[in-house]
């Protein structure tokens, strides 16, 4: 059995350059890459664990989030749009306020 | 900056450059994956237990959590998420629904709005010209 430490880095790595994603990117799209990044590297915290304690409820727990991520992903693309829409770009920084 | 006008818009900075705004935010996540790393290295996670596929097996085993059945040789290793399954089918619908409303056009091409107005080319129906 692989040591749960070289899962743990490996999601600690892919967590940071989700969080690199998100503090850096302006584009929308990168924005949820970015978040998508973060939330597999908690998958696969929950998959290693899982493995190593004999536990399934890892494993139902990262179905959950990989479902969730979808909504987040199909309302995130509804927003995007709307964005194109009534400012024609992509970018998170302009729009300054909740209302048009 | 040039003054050739062909040639200036590409001296201005970058849209999707990130150089000159990364460093900070590069350096914090890189900060944050040391602090992970010397945690993650100096923890101790006690005795492997290991999965085992038991009489039906491991995705028999997820799919048998998910839906409350009597988990078998599961019986000590999970519990049940019927409840969970039921809430995020919900909010799977919801969101897809929601991306409907937020991306749907009318036949004639103009778009209905999340505040409830109908926009035709970026201005909203009724609203004069000028």
């Amino acid at each position: 059995m692989v040591a749960p430490e070289y899962y743990l880095l490996l999601a600690a790595a892919v967590f940071c350059i989700g969080l690199f994603g998100v503090l850096t990117r302006r584009e929308a799209l990168y924005f949820l890459m970015s978040v998508e990044l973060m939330l597999n590297a908690a998958n696969i915290n929950f998959v290693a664990f899982s493995a190593y304690y004999g536990d399934l409820t890892g494993q139902v727990f990262s179905l959950f989030v990989i479902a969730l991520a979808a909504a987040e992903v199909a309302i995130g693309i509804g927003i995007i749009l709307v964005l194109y829409r009534n400012f024609g770009v992509t970018d998170v920084t302009v729009p300054r306020g909740m209302r048009w | 900056m040039s003054d050739d006008p062909d040639t200036r818009e590409r001296d201005g900075p970058d849209e999707y450059d990130v150089s000159d705004r990364g460093l900070v935010p590069g350096l914090a996540s890189l900060l944050l994956f040391g602090v992970l790393a010397v945690t993650i290295l100096g923890a101790d996670f006690g005795d492997p237990a290991g999965l085992e596929a038991g009489e039906y097996g491991i995705t028999h085993g997820i799919g048998f959590a998910l839906f409350n059945v009597d988990l078998g040789a599961f019986a000590g290793s999970t519990e049940g998420f019927l409840a969970a399954f039921f809430i995020v089918a919900i909010t799977l619908d919801v969101a897809i629904d929601g991306a409907l409303y937020l991306a749907k056009r009318e036949s004639d091409g103009s778009i209905v709005s999340a505040v409830g107005g109908t926009f035709t080319r970026g201005r909203k129906a009724g609203e004069g010209g000028d």
